[in-house]
């Protein structure tokens, strides 16, 4: 299909408002068609089923639907959750980062994180259990 | 006034001097002004690390203005026309800051033109990712769900990562993961949003993109050092905030802990431009919030900038003569 993109290996594209109202009620609905959704969407927003066409049509592009026709008409369903896309999101903006070459801006904002061991994570939690035993002492 | 092109190769030499030769003096003192600095509380430490970070740009970028503004600001002043007698045939300008009466060097020009594209190639690049990112937060606001809190900057996200993250430069949002929320008890999540909104406040993610962005001119070692030193004072301040809030910084110590157990199990890259709850400096935040208080009475933040301000001021002289050499010499 021409202008068709799967998600894998892209970032996410952005989205706007519109955009987002309508893949929320495809994610309501499961599957719908345009006129569908526009009685859900597009009425309470007083726009025109050609608009809500184009943005079921960009969002197939960016890849965030799919569709069969039956009939007539494109029946769209979703191509991933809420859930998948919102992880992707948060992938998207830290591969950025912290990809193979990381942009040398925004690597300032993000350090892998060197985490603390097993140990000392232990030895904290004795650092802050002591404490906590002498503010009790304290206030007894 | 015959031209104003070697008056602005002047300027742009002479500010790139000055910025060049502040960082470098930065440099060289970075040890013992960062020891200075682990002595500080965390909020005037966070301040000043910013300074030490934007002073060589900001002083490079004053002298520059400074140089091609005041001879225009001046230039019906018969007394400080008089003071630059020496030129004042060719140009108009504080004697001070004159530029060389060789006029431009036409390669210096390129130079300096190569040395502005790379500059504004490097803002352009950081302006690009800067907005792709900023996109991809807006749009992952967009699908978060509000979260009936009373603060209405609380965003809540359906992932299976824990997130705690404050973010946007203006106004500000923090975004925690449904996954987080749901393993946090009430005080943990206080100490948490306490954090993050201590960093919304004091326009945290703002200040630290300016001074990435102005630290540019630093050497990669010591802006990198420099960055993450912020970083931590920064931290150690939102935790300290957080500690007044809840009334205790023993509670923020362990809550530290508590989120780094959750978020040790998952994956551990941070988000960019935001400041998350957790960094990889929990040992340093837990123990600034076991020790004693500190509260700072020091005069370094003064002193520093006073010694700032001098050298620039008795520069004036020294760089007006070693740009103009540099010119005299480059033309010769």
């Amino acid at each position: 299909m021409p202008g068709f993109k799967t998600l894998k290996n892209l970032d996410v594209p952005p989205l706007g408002d519109l955009e987002i109202a309508v893949l929320e009620d495809i994610w309501r609905h499961e599957s719908s068609d345009a006129k569908t959704v526009h009685a859900r969407v597009g009425r309470l927003r007083s726009i025109s089923l050609n608009t809500v066409q184009s943005t079921l049509e960009r969002l197939f592009r960016k890849g965030l639907l799919q569709r069969e026709k039956v009939s007539h008409a494109y029946e769209y369903s979703s191509a991933v959750s809420r859930q998948e896309l919102m992880s992707r999101l948060v992938e998207s903006a830290v591969r950025r980062v912290a990809g193979p070459q990381p942009d040398a801006l925004l690597s300032a904002f993000v350090e892998i994180a060197a985490r603390a061991d097993d140990d000392q994570l232990r030895r904290l939690e004795e650092l802050i259990a002591r404490r906590r035993a002498k503010i009790d002492e304290t206030d007894l | 006034m015959s031209s104003h092109a070697p008056l602005l190769q002047f300027a742009l030499l002479s500010g790139f001097v000055l910025a060049i030769t502040l960082a470098m003096l930065i440099a060289a003192c970075e040890r013992p002004l960062r020891r200075l600095l682990v002595r500080q509380a965390p909020k005037q430490r966070a301040r000043l690390i910013w300074w030490l970070l934007v002073t060589p740009a900001l002083a490079g970028i004053g002298y520059m203005v400074v140089t091609i503004a005041m001879p225009s600001v001046l230039h019906d002043s018969a007394k400080f026309a008089a003071a630059c007698s020496a030129h004042s045939d060719s140009l108009w300008h504080l004697c001070v800051w004159h530029p060389s009466e060789n006029g431009e060097v036409t390669w210096l020009w390129a130079v300096l033109a190569l040395l502005m594209g790379y500059a504004a190639w490097l803002v352009a690049r950081a302006a690009r990712s800067v907005w792709r990112v900023r996109q991809t937060l807006v749009t992952m606001l967009r699908l978060s769900r509000r979260s009936g809190h009373a603060d209405n900057r609380l965003h809540v996200v359906d992932v299976e990562q824990p997130l705690a993250f404050a973010c946007g430069i203006g106004r500000g949002h923090v975004v925690l993961s449904q996954s987080l929320l749901d393993r946090l008890d009430a005080m943990q999540l206080r100490v948490v949003l306490a954090h993050e909104q201590a960093h919304l406040k004091h326009r945290d993610v703002f200040w630290r993109l300016i001074a990435v962005i102005l630290s540019g001119i630093h050497l990669p070692g010591v802006r990198r050092r420099l960055l993450r030193d912020q970083e931590l004072a920064l931290e150690q301040r939102c935790d300290f905030v957080a500690a007044a809030a809840v009334g205790c910084p023993v509670i923020v110590a362990e809550a530290i802990v508590a989120v780094e157990k959750i978020f040790r199990h998952h994956a551990i890259q941070r988000m960019p431009l935001s400041m998350a709850f957790l960094s990889d400096f929990v040992p340093e935040r837990v123990q600034a919030l076991l020790s004693p208080d500190r509260e700072s009475t020091s005069h370094l933040g003064s002193l520093l900038g006073f010694a700032v301000v001098m050298f620039c001021s008795l520069s004036a002289g020294w760089l007006h003569h070693f740009t103009e050499s540099l010119i005299a010499l480059l033309a010769w």
